[in-house]
């Protein structure tokens, strides 16, 4: 994988085509929470009409972080941006799964509940992108 | 002077060699160009996924255009900025990379695409806009959407391994 040029380019190419799907639908999701975006449309139907292509892009950029991180297991290993989003992305997953799908599968989404969630979830997700990015610059 | 010159020139100016340069400010606006790339086209998917009739169905196509396309206006902004700031601090290589050249060509195309969806198909919007599945020209156009931009993505990514 580590001296496959091509193929570690391929798979770069999945992770991000992967990030655009799953920051796309993030951001819509949690702009309607907050009531930014769509604010006359039913939040929890735009929830769980996106919901399956934000698990779709999360399956995508696993299968395609899994061999990036294999090729270069000692170097992450003792990468500090990696080691700090893989914690983000365990606390993103976590939230998501068991905080934020339950508040939008909720019938009743209404007062600072579901803004805080949307907030707490934006910036987790951001700065799991933005710990990525950094792996390579370490 | 030829256009090489032009871009030898701009690699040369202070502000290009500074950025290219610098260990700090290289790298935060590499990382905005990738955010901003993600917010456009994660956001223009959507509304390309709406259009298609994938996702969204019940909610009109003219709202999830009005409200979902400022969105993408801003990552373009950002990335486009961040973009040329990049360009700049490396023209002179660039000038010679075959997949920027690419790149170029396919923003260029994904621009003119939304015109050509704006100015006719789209136009008719208050008539189709609460089908779940909107006519063939609307979906033609998410289709090209969407295939642009994930190749100006993949060319995007792919400039960094031409030397």
């Amino acid at each position: 994988m580590r001296d496959s040029t091509s193929a570690f380019a391929v798979i770069e190419m999945v992770h991000l085509l992967g990030l655009a799907m799953l920051g796309g639908v993030v951001l819509i999701v949690d702009l309607r929470l907050l009531g930014v975006i769509l604010p006359t449309r039913p939040a929890d139907r735009i929830a769980r009409d996106l919901a399956p292509f934000l698990k779709g892009s999360l399956v995508v950029m696993v299968l395609s972080g899994i061999p990036l991180v294999s090729g270069e297991v000692m170097k992450c290993y003792y990468n500090g941006a990696f080691r700090l989003k893989m914690l983000l992305f365990v606390l993103a997953l976590t939230f998501y799964f068991g905080v934020h799908k339950r508040v939008t599968r909720s019938a009743f989404i209404s007062g600072w509940a579901p803004r805080v969630v949307a907030g707490v979830s934006l910036g987790l997700w951001l700065s799991v992108g933005v710990a990525g990015r950094a792996i390579g610059f370490l | 002077m030829s256009l090489q010159e032009i871009c030898q020139w701009i690699n040369d100016t202070g502000p290009a060699t500074a950025l290219r340069e610098s260990e700090l400010a290289f790298p935060i606006v590499e990382s905005i160009h990738v955010l901003a790339i993600a917010l456009m086209a994660g956001t223009v998917s959507i509304v390309d996924l709406r259009l298609l009739g994938i996702v969204l169905k019940k909610e009109p196509v003219s709202q999830v255009a009005d409200q979902v396309l400022p969105l993408t206006w801003a990552g373009f902004a950002l990335m486009t900025i961040s973009g040329v700031m990049l360009s700049a601090a490396e023209a002179a290589k660039l000038y010679t990379n075959p997949v920027y050249r690419i790149k170029l060509v396919l923003l260029v195309l994904a621009g003119l695409n939304p015109l050509i969806f704006h100015s006719t198909i789209y136009k008719s919007v208050s008539a189709w806009g609460e089908w779940p599945r909107p006519p063939a020209r609307a979906r033609l156009a998410a289709i090209c959407s969407l295939t642009l931009w994930s190749a100006i993505i993949v060319a995007g990514r792919a400039i960094a391994y031409y030397h």
